[in-house]
């Protein structure tokens, strides 16, 4: 083949935001489709999922391909875009009929509490009745193909890529609003006769000639920026001639085919009459869930983790004492701070706490336990969270002050410290007191699990009714039970679980699973926890939430340009060695005083709105609804670090197990960086407001006081956001690459 | 049935666990198959088109238009006669501007596997300072080296306000959305709630 073609070939202009839309969309449909297809037996079932996918790989074919990629260089190539856009994907679309199956592939609490209200409101309908009316629906398509084709906003197009998406998005969308007249997506009576289909195609594929055939005809090139660039054997003219041809022939096609359905269907009905699915829907039988067969591979993917992550562990601290010092080039310097911070904290945001069910030091922990264990109780002052809580502000301050991210040899020496302190605590006390009360990172995690979305939980409540042996909690022969004194039916939420699965495998009815919870659901719902209480009732797990809420944004505030600068010029007035002063006292305010000053004015503006007996536990549970935007922050730094640093690990690791030398890259920032960053920001002040109106609305049902007890909490995250925002902007290190 | 049901009354959670899994798996092989695409520039907007010893050397720049910051630069070369695109070059771009008596300049080389249309010499490079930049294409192809000069005007960086506002405003209209719905839902229903077309 013909190198230029082959390359013509392997040009795929990949969009991710528009691909990753594209395969949501298809998500949602084929779990509709599906969800439809268990309960109702629908005609042409299989027809319609392969429309909608199919009309998809147009919308893909359109946007993504070659096509897309010359679309600058070649008039014909362009067209052939715009014909997928108006005449091939929206009526393939419709054609599967999707607003039922897209509606049932929605989650279902979103559907009733979100869009039904929506779908339910009267202008909302008149407004799309009025859309796809046909004397509407035509003139926008009529005025769309038209308009965009003229010289002027065609060129305005091909200059600016928001104008050019803008284009393409009004061709899509009349095209649907243009077939809809025609293939009647939506079950029920049409409201225009069926005749008038006929003179509509007629009309759509006159405007289709009126562009074609000024392509054809013009005799000139009607677009400057095609005879400025002159590509392939063909002349711009030639180009905008076969532009036309593919614009008239398929095109008119595309109308005229189906004018002649519609006569023949309209001359003899009954033959080719099409069975709407809905009307003839039998329900069948859903097949029996056998749950007691399904046992979880749950404990072994843990065990296998836990494997893997030790081996790395005893790798990073070899290389840490034996390695060369220089953190880029360091497995300590790198795997620990660019790659197990991110990933954590992504797994507890897709799935959850992912890296507690995988810990290692629970892995050197229970083998020693073989060896000794004196099973003492923990002392009563300490089962809380201050020690942990205090341990973190150590952490946040030493990481800081002794850049310990920059210093293999102290990292190798932290892990090795960790797996000392687990195994002495937990073989000499009794249960997980380390993760439960002392683990800092374990803290950190549960934490920031108060927002993920899978939940260690009972399956089936009426079984555990009637258990006796709470085996969940005591264990058995087998397996031991709960080592965090989590009682499975009274567990609600993530807080103080490890994910380490022992009471799945405990359960001898199989009926702990790792199963989906409401984002925000543990946040809103005040219960009584097993083994925790309720945690409005918690000071301690308060402070803990509210130091990871504002260590966020201390931490990378540390790391930015303006920050460092403060820093530096206070260290210099102070003088020497006094460096980890001024960090703690820039600690301090920001972890401490700041939000002590907050609650305190919070309380103050809330004093009209709540009772006195309850103004403090109120401001706790508004407290905690500070986390989401708490975490995002943690998500989006800790996405600065792995998207410029993710390439270390492969080199990093050769160079620690083979001793091969590499090069350091000088190392990009993504251009998508900082829109995700900001998105992760956006999502997170979304979720605290949702939430803060969620607990304000358990307490009064009146909007003014709603909005009284919401408006410290609605200003102190957006201060946050805010705060955030002006952080991503600035200059940051990127540590561990030799970028200080 | 006339209406859209909205209601949500026909769900069988269990029926959609292993599509999920599914989902999930082919996104993240999708995703990480795209990783490495991130990366590759685009063509943007014909900069200057030049005619060199039977050769047109075409530079492109994206964003459009150039601005201070991270920006792609693709090339195409093309010969005279048959305006058949060249694919065994090798092209290297010099940016240069002079800032305060001082001469500023950039020289990366531009390669196709860098660029989305594989026809295209691609390269990513940073414009530290507005203003007019002097672009040198330099392009060896069958043992020839024939380079082409043009202007490139580059505006200073947006503000980040500017540059992301759709970021921003997302927030005021996820809120207004969010009010409507809890208004809508406080008020009383009606009976019949009409036809969706």
């Amino acid at each position: 083949m013909d190198p230029a073609i082959n390359a013509a070939l392997a040009s795929w202009p990949i969009d991710i935001p528009t691909l990753f839309l594209l395969i949501l969309t298809a998500f949602v449909f084929v779990r509709g489709w599906l969800r439809g297809r268990r309960v109702f037996r629908e005609n042409a079932d299989l027809m319609r999922l392969v429309s909608f996918l199919g009309g998809l790989l147009a919308l893909f074919l359109a946007t993504q391909s070659p096509l897309d990629a010359f679309d600058q260089f070649s008039l014909s190539a362009h067209m052939a875009q715009h014909l997928l856009l108006l005449m091939i994907a929206p009526p393939l679309l419709l054609m599967a009929r999707p607003v039922v199956p897209l509606l049932r592939g929605l989650p279902k609490s979103f559907l009733k509490d979100g869009l039904a209200p929506f779908l339910r409101w009267h202008p909302l309908r008149q407004v799309v009745n009025c859309l796809v009316s046909p004397p509407v629906a035509f003139t926008l398509f009529a005025v769309s193909s038209l308009g965009w084709h003229l010289p002027g906003l065609y060129e305005l197009a091909l200059s600016s890529p928001a104008w050019h998406r803008l284009e393409h998005a009004c061709f899509f969308w009349t095209g649907i609003l243009f077939w809809w007249h025609v293939i009647q997506p939506v079950p029920g009576k049409p409201h225009w006769p069926k005749w008038t289909v006929i003179p509509y195609l007629v009309a759509g594929d006159v405007v289709n000639t009126v562009i074609s055939a000024a392509l054809v005809f013009s005799g000139r090139v009607i677009y400057p920026s095609y005879a400025r660039i002159h590509y392939g054997s063909l002349t711009p003219l030639e180009d905008q001639i076969l532009a036309g041809g593919i614009m008239w022939v398929p095109g008119s096609l595309i109308y005229l085919v189906p004018v002649v359905a519609a006569v023949v269907q309209l001359l003899s009905p009954e033959k080719f009459q099409v069975a709407t699915s809905f009307g003839s829907r039998v329900v069948r039988r859903l097949p029996e869930q056998n749950t007691q067969k399904r046992r979880s591979v749950l404990p072994l993917m843990r065990r296998a983790a836990q494997i893997t992550l030790l081996l790395i562990s005893i790798g990073v601290i070899a290389d840490g004492f034996l390695g060369p010092q220089v953190s880029a080039i360091n497995m300590a310097g790198v795997l620990p701070w660019i790659h197990w911070r991110a990933l954590s904290v992504f797994a507890l945001l897709i799935i959850g706490n992912l890296f507690c069910m995988s810990c290692p030091f629970m892995l050197v922990r229970d083998m020693a336990r073989k060896v000794a264990s004196w099973e003492l109780r923990w002392p009563r002052y300490l089962r809380n969270k201050w020690l942990s809580c205090l341990i973190f502000l150590v952490f946040l301050w030493s990481y800081e002050a002794f850049s310990l991210w920059d210093n293999p040899w102290v990292t190798a020496w932290i892990i090795v410290g960790y797996f000392t302190a687990a195994v002495l605590i937990d073989v000499s006390f009794r249960g997980a007191s380390f993760c439960k009360y002392v683990c800092p990172i374990g803290q950190f995690h549960f934490v920031v699990s108060l927002i993920s979305p899978r939940e260690v939980v009972v399956k089936n409540p009426a079984v555990c009714r009637s258990c006796r042996t709470h085996d969940c909690i005591r264990g058995n022969d087998r397996v031991r039970g709960c080592e965090l004194f989590l009682f499975q039916p009274k567990k609600a939420g993530n807080f103080d679980c490890t994910f380490c699965m022992d009471c799945v495998k405990a359960c001898p009815e199989n009926n702990v699973g790792l199963l989906a919870l409401g984002r925000t659901t543990t946040l809103t719902h005040d219960v009584y926890r097993s083994s925790v209480g309720r945690l409005s009732n918690r000071t301690d797990i308060i402070v803990l939430a509210l130091l990871v809420v504002f260590g966020a944004f201390v931490n990378a505030a540390g790391m930015v340009g303006p920050v460092m600068a403060w820093e530096h010029s206070w260290h210099q007035k102070l003088g020497t060695h006094t460096l980890p002063l001024v960090i703690a006292a820039f600690l301090v305010c920001g972890v401490i005083l700041l939000p002590g000053f907050l609650l305190l004015l919070a309380q103050s503006v809330n004093r009209s709105f709540v009772p006195p007996a309850m103004r403090s536990k109120v401001n706790r549970r508004f407290a905690l609804a500070l986390v989401p935007i708490g975490v995002s922050m943690w998500a989006a730094h800790l996405l600065y670090h792995f998207a410029t640093g993710w390439m270390m690990a492969g080199p990093v690791v050769k160079r620690a197990l083979m001793g091969a030398a590499f090069m350091i890259k000088m190392p990009a920032i993504p251009s998508w960086l900082t829109q995700a960053q900001l998105l992760l920001l956006d999502a997170g002040l979304l979720m605290t407001l949702y939430v803060c109106w969620r607990i304000a609305k358990q307490y009064d049902d009146r909007i003014r006081a709603i909005a009284g007890m919401l408006a410290p909490w609605a200003v102190t995250s957006c201060l946050l956001y805010a705060a955030g925002v002006w952080i991503l902007f600035q200059p940051m290190q990127m540590r561990g690459m030799m970028m200080h | 049935m006339d209406f859209i049901p909205a209601d949500a009354n026909a769900w069988d959670d269990d029926a959609l666990r292993h599509t999920r899994a599914i989902a999930a798996a082919v996104s993240a092989a999708v995703t990480l198959t795209l990783a490495s695409r991130l990366v590759l520039a685009d063509g943007g907007a014909l900069q200057f088109q030049q005619q060199a010893s039977g050769y047109v050397i075409s530079l492109f720049g994206s964003p459009v238009p150039l601005r201070v910051g991270p920006a792609d630069l693709s090339v195409m070369v093309q010969d005279v006669k048959q305006h058949a695109t060249i694919l065994n070059a090798h092209v290297v771009v010099h940016i240069s501007t002079v800032v305060n008596h001082e001469i500023r300049e950039v020289v990366v080389p531009a390669t196709r596997t860098q660029a989305s249309n594989k026809l295209l010499y691609a390269t990513s490079l940073t414009f530290p300072s507005p203003g007019d930049w002097n672009a040198t294409v330099d392009v060896a192809v069958n043992g020839e080296t024939v380079s082409v000069s043009g202007k490139l005007h580059v505006l200073p960086e947006r503000a980040p306000l500017a540059e992301f506002w759709p970021f921003f405003l997302a927030i005021p209209v996820l809120i207004a959305l969010f009010s409507l719905n809890q208004w809508l839902r406080r008020r009383p229903r009606r009976k019949n709630p009409g036809v969706l077309p």
